[in-house]
């Protein structure tokens, strides 16, 4: 029985070739494009799920209410906040506090670059983070480290590494420490990311503020006490704001700061470790929660359309084939068999396009890891038995659902009207319709989405920042130069003359995500005349203003003939605001040391355009090691000019890596998340507009076959060909006309949500869906004409002589 | 055999019906070869398809071998089929995509029949028709008359009790139609097959044994 149904399977496939390509075309690209996303989802999803009590691990942050009524979160803690957490809060198992940063680490003349993170003791024990060789209490030794399986390969080659000496170092610091264990690498799809891991203790002998509650800088993670409850927890934590934080909270009760909803001022959160990777709340957040779900909607939508046709053509197909289910039914097949029958043919369909799909995935992988910034392999993928059982419960659900559907139907037929060959079509149609109706309002929601993504990001990449962002280039310096502190002057040295380059500068903070990673930024709050004034800062060296290309308005610009401008700050317009002064220039402003305000520049987005942008302090350090080095450069030959600038650089630090880039680069690299959107997005569209033009055309090509002796008579009467092609393209530009008018609200709707996340943002305008609506109209009409032009130049002899 | 106790079938026309068999009653017993006569639109065919399970009177009872066919299941029915009715068409009926033999074997898959079993049953018939050549060839490939003698050949593998066939020789000339006759005769005599045909020919009909006249859905 089987067999005969694949062998009738196969001669129908031979048999109708365009319908099986479009089928199994369709179904593969569908199954290619979802099999790409639903891995990228569950890897999103499978971020810190390996952790074994996971259940129990938080990471604290903490809600700050502001004096405008709003709060901020934030995840950056004190160095004693971990003690007092373990011993004052009876519910904390245990905590740990955590950071990393980038170092460069040496052995035997060797250089690498490396995610150093520094834990405390507790961290092994709470994360699963396993260690493979050596000391398990390696991080009771300050001068100890552990370090992963790739790193020690790296490193050491085929050396052991166990006890050997490596050199770290640590801003000014060069510290050694002895290799006492190795590690599993870290999974990938871990929110907490190291190379290395070293006590805790030695990050405060670097940084010295092992017990100052003032100084917020380290992500801090807890165990709760089985049986404990989170808010019994948070309870507890809060007696430390209280007797802790008093200092703070005496200045935000003058500040007329409001307590928030529970009635706090400052009020610690826990955040589960399983969702940090999608808490915004965390520093360790990676992407936006919707973004796998994103994913899946889109793959769900793809694989919809595709089924979709395959449901159209089994149905427009089953027509033809009325004669045989009749015969069938005669003969004496019960429903079940003729469901069997024709379910196994759908079944065959998509296990073709299921083998083509995972290889034409494996074909795109690369393509795919580079555009989404994934590192995905093939053999891994099929390895894990969930991805493996996902893709199989996936693959039987859509031949359910595509041939299922049909197949119940067709097994419905009445037999005798099968026979006569009275088989009505106008019934059948509307469910058809709606198929077409759906696929190709995903279809057009698609495009307007791409498109308004797309104004948005060019917006967001274009709008002018209030500096100059094309001609700048930035330059991070790396730890072992800026312990030297020499690099920016002589870097000025080196560039001096040199008619391409127009102003050099310093700054601790960086504009846009440079080459070296993140972005960084510093707040002070201080008080001015009696009020608390929260600001921005940065510290920076001459000529900044001059290189940056920062409008001033009011003053002047720091100047090296002016000695008391070592106390020298310039404010933005929006800080002359909160600082309530008409004329600013002058103004003492008392934060560490005393500052003076010479001159105030026109507002500019140091930020991403996310945020609105605020007040700003920039301060004049004469002679400090920057973080970064700006570079103002000629915009006749840009290339050019990045060329002189790595070359000089060369000179400065020959065995550095040279990692500047033009700061609308490193603005790009901010709205990186934004891009990835927009590409999933434009791939989706493509796809689906695609497949549905096919189902279309094949809809097309199974109606006019079935409208064949109408089309002859009209043209036996003197139907014109454009008559003829109007005909058959109306009843289909109606249904495409029905799916923009559904799509674009959605569309519209869903933009709007989604740019809200923006403080800057361009307006919906009404073309777009017009734009939309008309591509699809525009692609929809090519692919209907072609067959329909086709149909009606046909000799109508032909047709008629038939029947 | 086959009884029909009044029969009735009617469709609804606007506020009215259709009438289109009124008060059959009919008895065709075991090993009769029966002809159906009548003019167009006298009901034949819809006779034949009740009989046939095909459709359903609105009135009547129908006893196919002593049993109530009108209170059978679904299920029930689709034995019937399978067992003890085959069926012969005008327009043949047969499927395109499948060959001669796969033809052949189709209803009895539908019977759960052994492998080996169909294997030797399908050949006897193909031998018995002499179209052992033509096993492999598709339907589009044979003549009218062949394809007909395929779509016999199909009704007799399941070794029914009754054929049914509706003008079975409409699309064949007359050489052709009276092989055809032939072996619906000798199938009559030989197997003891119970036939019932619906024909517009007189020659044909004459091949039964009793002529049943159907004029404006009443036995003539």
């Amino acid at each position: 029985m089987l067999r005969n149904y694949i062998r009738i399977a196969w001669r129908n496939l031979k048999r109708n070739r365009v319908f099986a390509f479009i089928n199994i075309g369709g179904m593969t690209v569908a199954i290619c494009v979802a099999l790409l996303l639903c891995i990228a989802a569950y890897h999103e999803w499978s971020f810190d799920q390996f952790h074994s009590n996971r259940s129990s691990l938080y990471e604290v942050y903490m809600e700050e209410a502001l004096p405008n009524g709003k709060t901020v979160m934030g995840a950056n803690h004190p160095a004693p906040l971990m003690a007092a957490l373990q011993q004052e809060c009876p519910s904390v198992k245990q905590a740990t506090r955590y950071q990393s940063s980038k170092r460069s680490v040496s052995y035997n003349g060797k250089t690498l670059s490396r995610v150093i993170g520094f834990a405390d003791t507790s961290f092994l024990q709470m994360f699963s983070f396993p260690i493979r060789s050596g000391n398990i209490n390696t991080l009771r030794n300050r001068d100890q480290v552990l370090i992963s399986e790739e790193t020690a390969k790296n490193i050491f080659g085929n050396e052991d590494p166990l006890n050997k000496i490596i050199e770290v170092k640590l801003g000014q610091l060069q510290k050694s420490y002895t290799v006492g264990g190795v590690m599993a690498n870290v999974p990938e799809n871990s929110s907490i990311h190291f190379d290395m891991l070293v006590s805790f203790s030695s990050l405060l002998e670097w940084y010295g503020n092992e017990s100052s509650w003032s100084y917020s800088s380290y992500y801090t993670f807890l165990q709760v006490k089985e049986h404990a409850s989170v808010p019994l927890v948070l309870k507890q934590m809060q007696g430390l704001v209280n007797k802790y934080m008093s200092e703070k909270l005496q200045g935000m009760k003058r500040d007329g700061v409001q307590p928030g909803k529970d009635g706090q001022l400052l009020t610690y959160g826990l955040m589960p470790v399983g969702d940090i990777h999608f808490d915004r709340r965390s520093d360790l957040a990676g992407i936006g929660a919707f973004y796998p779900w994103l994913m899946v909607i889109i793959s769900i939508m793809v694989l919809a359309i595709a089924a979709g046709n395959f449901i159209n053509l089994s149905m427009g197909r089953s027509f033809t084939r009325a004669g045989e289910i009749g015969m069938r039914k005669a003969l004496g097949a019960r429903k079940t068999q003729l469901i069997a029958q024709f379910w196994s043919e759908s079944f065959i369909l998509c296990g073709i396009s299921l083998f083509a799909g995972i290889v034409l995935a494996a074909f795109v992988l690369p393509q795919f890891n580079e555009l989404f910034r994934y590192h995905f392999r093939m053999a891994s993928i099929f390895s894990s038995i969930r991805i493996l059982s996902g893709v199989v419960a996936g693959f039987l659900l859509i031949t359910v659902l595509a041939g299922g559907y049909p197949a119940w139907m067709i097994s419905r037929f009445k037999m005798l009207e099968v026979l006569k060959g009275k088989l009505s079509l106008g019934r059948k149609s509307i469910f058809r319709n709606v198929l077409i109706i759906v696929q190709f309002s995903i279809a057009v929601l698609l495009i307007s989405c791409t498109i308004i993504l797309w104004q948005q990001l060019t917006y967001l990449r274009s709008r002018p920042l209030g500096y100059n962002q094309h001609e700048v280039i930035s330059i991070p310096v790396n730890s072992g130069l800026l312990q030297k502190g020499d690099a920016l002057s002589r870097l000025r040295t080196t560039l001096a003359g040199d008619p391409h380059i127009l102003a050099v500068s310093g700054s601790n903070t960086n504009m846009g995500d440079g080459l070296d990673g993140g972005r960084n930024s510093a707040t002070y709050g201080f008080d001015y005349k009696g009020r608390g004034v929260k600001c921005n800062w940065s510290m920076v060296e001459y000529d900044y203003l001059q290189t940056l290309g920062l409008h001033l308005v009011a003053g002047r610009d720091f100047s090296r003939e002016f000695s008391t401008d070592s106390s020298a700050v310039i404010i933005n317009e929006l800080m002359a605001k909160e600082l309530g002064e008409k004329d600013p220039i002058g103004a003492e402003l008392d934060v560490i040391g005393k500052f003076h305000v010479v001159g105030v520049v026109k507002n500019f987005n140091f930020h991403s355009l996310k945020e609105e942008t605020g007040p700003m302090t920039i301060q004049l350090i004469p002679g400090m090691k920057p973080m970064y080095i700006f570079v103002r450069v000629l915009p006749a030959d840009l290339p050019l000019a990045m060329e002189k600038v790595k070359k000089a650089w060369h000179t400065i630090d020959p065995d550095g890596e040279f990692e500047g880039s033009f700061l609308d680069e490193n603005i790009d690299r901010m709205y990186r998340s934004e891009a990835r959107l927009a590409k999933i997005s434009i791939s989706g569209a493509v796809v689906a507009i695609v497949i549905s033009c096919l189902g279309l055309f094949a809809i097309a090509v199974l109606v006019i076959a079935q409208r064949n002796k109408e089309i002859g008579v009209r043209k036996v009467l003197g139907a014109s060909v454009s008559g003829i092609v109007t005909l058959i393209a109306k009843d289909f530009l109606r249904l495409v006309l029905i799916a923009i008018l559904i799509a674009t609200p959605v569309a519209w709707y869903l933009m709007r949500i989604w740019l809200q996340d923006f403080a800057y943002h361009i307006d919906v305008k009404w073309w777009v869906f017009l734009l939309a609506g008309i591509t699809a109209i525009v692609i929809a009409f090519f692919t209907i004409s072609f067959e329909s032009v086709k149909a009606a130049l046909m000799n109508p002899v032909k047709s008629l002589k038939t029947e | 055999m086959i009884q029909l106790r009044h029969i009735s079938k009617y469709y609804p026309v606007g506020f009215g019906k259709n009438e289109i068999l009124k008060d059959i009653d009919l008895r065709i017993f075991e090993g009769e070869f029966v002809s159906i006569m009548g003019p167009s639109g006298s009901g034949k065919s819809t006779l034949l398809h009740i009989m046939g399970l095909l459709e359903e009177p609105n009135q009547g009872e129908y006893l196919f071998d002593g049993e109530p066919v009108h209170k059978m299941n679904e299920k029930k029915r689709t034995q019937l089929h399978r067992g003890a009715i085959g069926f012969v068409f005008q327009a043949y009926h047969l499927i395109d995509e499948l060959t001669v033999y796969e033809n052949i074997e189709t209803p009895l898959l539908y019977k759960n029949v052994p492998a080996a079993e169909r294997k030797s049953r399908v050949a006897d018939i193909l031998d018995r028709f002499n179209i052992v050549a033509k096993k492999d060839l598709f339907p589009s490939q044979l003549s009218g008359g062949q394809q007909q003698l395929v779509g016999i050949a199909r009704a007799l593998v399941g070794e029914p009790k009754v054929i049914l066939a509706d003008e079975p020789t409409g699309n064949l000339h007359s050489d052709q139609a009276k092989e055809i006759m032939e072996l619906f005769k000798q199938l009559n005599e030989k197997d003891k097959i119970t036939i019932v045909q619906v024909t517009h020919s007189e020659v044909n009909a004459g091949y039964g044994h009793r002529i049943i006249q159907i004029r404006d859905g009443k036995i003539a």
